[in-house]
């Protein structure tokens, strides 16, 4: 599964990609699920038309069950501004069923010097995702999900997640020093260069704050060893309009810290879909 | 999946068998299956293992090899067809619907997601519930109008019953507000132009006899011998009747994970409880007194996984509509009916995973077709 999409990413290797994908295999990203015949010719030209050839200067996999995520980080030859995407593959280890994949939209253009809205405009149209609005309250119903409640309370790792979800669950930037290591490196959608714990809650803060209703929702997760892979989405309202930003976020847990975290969403994306938000300005 | 939950709602693992599971399953495998027959398809050509086979293996030869013609081998001359939108029983029109309906779309490729199945006995033969999505272009003129040149995609559950090798009644919901939003189209604007489209004269008469049976919460009369597992039968009932019918919304975490993934018609998606909380209410808020009933449950385990379960409803739902949107207000008062569709599959007992289909379309073309009549009938224009 690496080898097919770092080659379909670097080379262009399409059918070789394309020999992993069932026929029923569907390939979402930003904010677009695509089906069919032409699903990764969609993805691949749209990469390559702007990060060209380019080569893999770190890579990580996690995989738990069918889960199999792929964090990669790209370099295009000819510049040294490196991209981050991560995949998350449902897979039976033969074949490919669908992938969840997130750009860093805002390196992409960096990396490939091209303005922002160009790259913008010519991403895939959104599906028309209808957000039905809801009590983002728990009343007492234990109906919120936690990573405990989704891994276990007994995985070793359960107390750590739980926290680390209470940053965007619950707005408790307080848990950011004491659940990652003071030399943590961070690093988030949008941003050239690795962050630390004090722009971490910046960042958290300068989301949370623009948003009321705020509510996050656990996807799924994945263990593997040191690393953890969390799919989740952050939904709010930014006046009258109901916003969802979708994220994936990688962690490495070493000694009960965190001290690696990448937290991916697609910027670009979610501008185009959500036109009037201000949350990235 | 993540869904740590213990087992509940007494679903037990269902009699595993060597039916021809989708999931995993490559095109190529599925269209020249080695398996030795694993039912008995009494009456059916002798090539098809199973009624997923047959059912997948016909529709790739109507559909993307476009042997139209083929419907004439594969559906009984006279095949009542249920949408919320039309009626027919025909053979002559489902060659029609489908000839128009790629000539509108002359890329569509129907991806085949599940096929839960009933075995019916000897007399009846088999009951599927096919999920499909499909992918298409508008090149030409649709029931929503002119041609949009864009593609989109749209999920479509089609229930068959398939006697002797022909499907012989067949009840489809497609989710066809989603895809036109894709196309470009307003909902109602696409329901206005599907209202001018002249009926069949059974269908009134189907949808009026249907608002009534719903409306006194009576069973279908499309009832089958072969019984099905009693706790999926519980499990399916209760969850449309605590929800559709009770709305104690409180109890959805009695049928859902925390993390469950709905997907509903136009483009609605939630996952986890509060949203799906969210969603059911959102869409009920529009005709506040409905009334749902069970129509049929089939349920089959999914690939060799002990504790997965997927279970196809069929249902219906009827009551007044009442929406505050704008544009729909002046449908206010009248009958409001759906025919609809849900797979759902669940893990450990609930649900990790729904999609449910019906037609807004179609839905709010019947209104449109009531205001009309009732309106030329006294004289107003």
């Amino acid at each position: 599964m690496l080898d097919s999409i770092i080659n379909a990413f670097t080379k262009g290797d399409l059918a070789g990609l394309n020999s992993k994908l069932l026929h029923s295999a569907y390939w979402s990203q930003h904010n677009a699920t695509l089906y069919g015949s032409e699903k990764l010719n969609t993805v691949l030209s749209h990469w390559l038309s702007f990060a060209g050839k380019c080569t893999v200067v770190d890579h990580h996999t996690i995989e738990q069950g069918n889960h199999c995520i792929i964090h990669l980080t790209f370099e295009p030859i000819n510049n040294k501004v490196t991209i981050n995407y991560v995949f998350w593959l449902e897979t039976n280890h033969l074949m490919i069923k669908s992938v969840k994949a997130i750009v860093d939209t805002v390196q992409l253009a960096t990396a490939s010097q091209h303005e922002r809205k160009q790259v913008s405009a010519s991403l895939p149209a959104s599906d028309p995702l209808m957000i039905s609005d809801y009590d983002q309250q728990d009343h007492l119903q234990n109906d919120i999900a936690w990573p405990s409640m989704l891994v276990g309370k007994h995985i070793e790792k359960a107390e750590i997640l739980d926290a680390w979800w209470a940053l965007w669950g619950q707005n408790q930037l307080s848990n950011i020093d004491k659940i990652y290591s003071e030399n943590a490196i961070i690093n988030l959608s949008g941003h050239k260069t690795h962050l630390n714990r004090d722009l971490l809650f910046e960042y958290v803060l300068s989301k949370t704050s623009k948003l009321t209703r705020t509510f996050a929702q656990l996807e799924d997760i994945a263990i593997d060893g040191q690393h953890v892979a969390i799919k989740w989405f952050l939904d709010g309202d930014e006046g009258s309009h109901k916003i969802r930003l979708p994220f994936i976020s990688i962690l490495k847990i070493e000694s009960n810290h965190i001290t690696n975290e990448t937290t991916l969403c697609d910027v670009l994306a979610f501008n185009k879909s959500f036109p009037l938000s201000t949350l990235f300005e | 999946m993540n869904h740590k939950t213990a087992l509940t709602n007494n679903i037990m693992p269902l009699p595993q068998s060597n039916v021809t599971q989708l999931y995993w399953k490559n095109l190529p495998a599925l269209l020249n299956p080695t398996a030795p027959k694993s039912q008995t398809l009494e009456g059916f050509d002798n090539e098809f293992i199973d009624i997923v086979d047959y059912i997948i293996r016909i529709t790739h030869r109507i559909w993307e090899q476009k042997n139209v013609g083929l419907c004439n081998n594969y559906y009984a001359e006279y095949c009542p067809v249920h949408t919320l939108g039309a009626y027919a029983d025909a053979v002559s029109s489902v060659v029609t619907g489908t000839l128009q309906t790629i000539s509108a779309f002359p890329d569509r490729s129907l991806i085949g997601e599940n096929v839960i199945w009933r075995d019916l006995g000897p007399d009846q033969g088999y009951y599927s519930s096919h999920r499909i999505t499909s992918i298409m272009t508008n090149k030409g003129l649709s029931e929503f109008g002119e041609a949009t040149h864009k593609t989109g995609r749209v999920t479509t559950i089609a229930d068959c019953v398939c006697f002797e090798n022909k499907i012989v009644y067949e009840w489809l919901v497609r989710d066809n507000s989603f895809l036109v939003k894709q196309l470009g189209i307003e909902v109602l604007d696409a329901s206005e132009h599907f209202a001018k489209i002249p009926t069949h004269p059974k269908f009134e008469e189907w949808r009026q006899a249907e608002i009534c049976r719903v409306r006194a919460q009576q069973q279908s009369e499309h009832q089958y011998k072969t019984p099905v597992d009693k706790a999926v039968l519980e499990f399916s009932s209760k969850w449309l009747d605590t929800l559709f019918n009770q709305k104690n919304f409180g109890k959805a975490n009695v049928f859902y994970h925390i993390n469950a993934k709905l997907q509903w018609p136009g483009g609605r998606q939630a996952v986890g409880i509060p949203g799906i909380k969210g969603t059911i209410i959102q869409w009920l808020a529009s005709c506040p007194d409905a009334q749902a009933t069970c129509d049929h449950v089939c349920a089959v385990p999914f690939e060799q996984e002990t504790d997965v379960v997927d279970i196809a409803i069929r249902w219906s739902l009827t009551g007044t509509f009442s929406s505050k949107d704008k544009k729909l207000s002046a449908y206010c008062g009248q009958n409001f009916f759906i025919l609809a569709a849900s797979h759902l599959r669940l893990v450990s007992g609930k649900i990790a995973q729904e999609w449910t289909v019906f037609d807004e379309v179609a839905a709010y073309a019947n209104l449109i077709r009531d205001f009309n009549s009732t309106n030329d009938n006294s004289g107003a224009k």
